[in-house]
Order: C-alpha cells, then sequence, then structure tokens
C-alpha cells in the first residue's frame, strides 16, 4: 500500500474530504475516516482492523498535524492567480462567502476565483479572462492537485482581508447575533425592534450595497460587481464621509 | 453486602448488578452533589429511601458510607462467555476499529448508563454474523438484558478499553486539520 508520507503526497481533493470529517464523533472516528481517504482502503476494511493496527497506520501520518506548507504557485494549470489588489467586487463577495463558510471545504472553489485564464493584449500586455465563468466546473480541475500547491492562498487571502476590512473599517458594522428569545425577554420592543432591523441589513449587507450602488436599478448590478473591488469601496467612503 | 438499618444491601462489585453499578458510577460523578446527599440517593437507588435516615446520628450516617465504600481490592477474573435468554455469548479482549468507534459514540452521546451498552459491543452471540451482531437494535436490546449481571464482569472490560485508549493518546494524532 502507497501510504502519503508528507503533505505533497496529499490532493486537494483528499484534503478537503479531511476538512468535512466530522470531528464531533471521537478520534478513533476521524483517524479511520482519515485512514480511508489517505489510504484508499474501504471504510469497513478499516472498520474490520484490530485497533493496534489502525494506531500503528495512523502514526505514520503524525506530519498531518501540522498545516500544510503556506506557499502556493503562480501559475497553475496554464493559469495565472490574479493579484488580491486588483480583485472586482463580485469575487472578493464571493471569495468572503467561500471563506466564512469553510474556507477548507471550499478551496477548490477558491482557486477557481483566483486563478485565471490569460492571454496577451495588442500591446503585449497580460489581461486576465473575466468573471463570468461556472467557478463549479472550474473548480474541479484543481482536485487532482497537491494541497502545498495551492493551500498559501488561505494564508494570504485572510492577510487581505484583514487589512482591507482595517483600510475600511468605518464602512462596516460590528455584525449583530440573531436574538434568543433570552434577549427578547431582556429588552424593550423598540430595542428589539432596532436590532431585528439591523440583522436584517447584514443578512442582506451585500446585496443592500449593490442596491445603494445601482440606485434600485438590479439591471445595473452586473456593471458594479465587475468595478474593481478598491474602487467601489473607495466611492463609498467618499459617500458617506461627503453624506451625498 | 453489609446491613444497614436492618436492611441487606450490596456494596461489592459482584453483588451488584451492571445497572445498579451504573448509577451508583453516575451518582459518584456528579459534582453538584455533596457527600451526603450523594450517598443518600446511592444509598435510595439500592432500596433504602432517603427518609429512613431522617432520625440517624451524622455519626451513625458516616459510619454505614464508610462501611459501604469499604471495598477490598479484588482482580476479577475476566469472564469471557455469557449466557443470556437461552443464547451463548462469547467475548474477546479485543477491540476492532468498529468496536472502538461504537464505544466513542456511546461514551460522546450516553453520559449515563454507558457500562452495560459498552458490553453489549465485546459479547457477540454465538450464532450471529457481525453484520447481525452490529445491528442497532440487537445491541440495544442486549444491553438491557446484560444490565441484570452483576458488576464484575464489567471490571476487566473496562480497565482494557480505558489502557487501550490511554496508550493511544500517548502514541498517535487525534486530529489532522484544522
Amino acid at each position: 500500500m502507497c501510504l502519503p508520507k508528507q503533505w505533497s503526497d496529499v490532493t486537494l481533493e483528499q484534503f478537503i474530504e479531511i476538512s468535512e470529517i466530522d470531528k464531533d464523533q471521537g478520534a478513533n472516528s476521524y483517524n479511520s475516516e482519515m485512514l480511508s481517504i489517505l489510504t484508499e482502503m474501504s471504510y469497513d476494511e478499516i472498520d474490520e482492523l484490530d485497533l493496534d493496527e489502525m494506531i500503528e497506520m495512523v502514526a505514520q501520518f503524525k506530519w498531518a498535524l501540522s498545516q500544510p506548507s503556506k506557499q502556493y504557485k503562480h501559475e497553475l494549470l496554464g493559469m495565472k492567480i490574479k493579484p488580491l489588489s486588483k480583485l472586482c467586487l463580485f469575487e472578493y463577495i464571493d471569495l468572503d462567502y467561500y471563506f466564512n463558510d469553510n474556507y477548507h471545504t471550499n478551496l477548490d472553489k477558491i482557486c477557481a476565483i483566483l486563478y485565471r485564464q490569460s492571454k496577451l493584449n495588442k500591446w503585449g500586455e497580460v489581461v486576465l479572462e473575466t468573471y463570468d465563468y461556472d467557478i463549479h466546473i472550474r473548480a474541479e480541475k484543481f482536485l487532482d492537485l497537491p494541497i502545498t500547491e495551492v493551500y498559501g492562498i488561505v494564508a494570504e487571502f485572510l492577510k487581505f482581508k484583514e487589512n482591507f476590512l482595517d483600510v475600511y473599517s468605518n464602512l462596516f458594522n460590528e455584525a449583530e447575533d440573531e436574538l434568543t428569545a433570552e434577549d427578547k425577554a431582556a429588552m424593550e420592543p423598540d430595542e428589539i425592534k432596532e436590532v431585528e432591523a439591523e440583522v436584517k441589513t447584514n443578512k442582506w449587507s451585500w446585496e443592500h450595497m449593490i442596491y445603494g450602488l445601482t440606485k434600485g436599478d438590479i439591471t445595473k448590478t452586473e456593471a458594479v460587481g465587475a468595478l474593481p473591488l478598491t474602487y467601489v469601496f473607495n466611492v463609498l467612503g467618499m459617500k458617506k464621509e461627503l453624506d451625498i | 453486602m453489609i446491613t444497614i438499618l436492618g436492611r441487606d444491601i450490596p456494596n461489592h462489585l459482584d453483588e451488584l448488578t451492571i445497572e445498579q453499578f451504573e448509577v451508583i458510577t453516575e451518582l459518584s460523578n456528579n459534582k453538584e452533589l455533596d457527600a451526603v446527599d450523594r450517598h443518600l440517593q446511592i444509598f435510595g437507588s439500592l432500596g433504602l429511601e432517603e427518609s429512613l435516615f431522617y432520625d440517624v446520628d451524622v455519626a451513625d450516617f458516616i459510619e454505614f458510607t464508610n462501611q459501604f465504600n469499604s471495598i477490598p481490592e479484588i482482580e476479577y477474573p475476566t469472564i469471557s462467555n455469557i449466557e443470556l435468554a437461552g443464547y451463548s455469548y462469547s467475548a474477546e479482549m479485543k477491540l476492532t476499529v468498529r468496536d472502538t468507534k461504537l464505544i466513542e459514540k456511546i461514551a460522546i452521546n450516553k453520559p449515563k448508563g454507558y457500562i452495560s451498552d459498552v458490553l453489549a459491543i465485546f459479547f457477540k452471540r454465538d450464532d450471529l454474523t457481525s453484520t447481525e451482531h452490529y445491528a442497532e437494535a440487537h445491541l440495544k436490546l442486549k444491553a438491557k438484558m446484560i444490565k441484570d449481571l452483576k458488576a464484575n464482569i464489567a471490571i476487566p472490560y473496562l480497565l482494557f478499553i480505558t489502557n487501550k485508549l490511554a496508550k493511544q493518546v500517548e502514541d498517535v494524532p487525534t486530529e489532522a486539520v484544522e
């Protein structure tokens, strides 16, 4: 049996499957599933193993206790990575969604957003494709790559997002949690209304922002979504400062 | 057996049923109970209702609890064959991955009365296949019947699991990706 010896022997697909294991079911349940993913033994075969045999096998995966290397390739599958500073609004919104949901299990889709086809224009400059392809189909292309070729983009985007939120902190509100029955019992009716309205706004925050930018004309949504992220937020900052 | 207020109550593991042992274990681990309450409830579970102790002197009550808790350290032999409802069951000091996963599941989801469930995994009915052995309904029924057996049967198996899991914690990683 060919067992992986390091993260570079693990594909993105295997990494996602490992990330999807329910950790609340106990250590042995976790280890047996991980073993099945990494060795391609069936669940039944692993279930029949003596516990000591499994312990011995799992001991060979101590390297998996640490995270994969934070490096990533700037070019993969003939595609180039889009610089984060050049993201458009829709790209950022989708990345934000996938990161908030789970950046390990969504890593294939994150790659699909960031790695782009490119060509040279008539002036010999590199031009990246626009964001109008199906990311789910694109995501499949990355599944067989070693995890070490793409894992670093997680840290890169998190760093970018932190910096971005810091720069435009005046444009982001602290997200309110939904009120529980206990919270409501301890609050005045007006206060409840106010918080509930804020929760609703937060739930629809991106849509609400785009609706505002298009002045309610949803036919302009695509055009706004294709604008550079920093430009959109600079305009929002200006609007707020000038109160216009 | 010890005699408290004229009644015999079991306190040795070969006198207590597994069901009684499960209740005592649960009460003993309940940190919300003080020592007096804990023992009142333990005695209650063994048939000595609380009201019997209303007029008992504190010193006498302490003496009862000391008697109850003074259990000799005995190494109970491993019993690997039992008979339940006319069927023979055998157990081995061996855990497969599937057994361990089931035991883990019990420990996570059923913090009370788990000893009979764990024994139900160890003891396999001789005439059944592996698939039938692990059927949920079968395990549940067997655990119910095992509750009536004496608690000393459980001790070697519980020690075996504890030692296995302790060794595992020393030896292997349990979680990979965070």
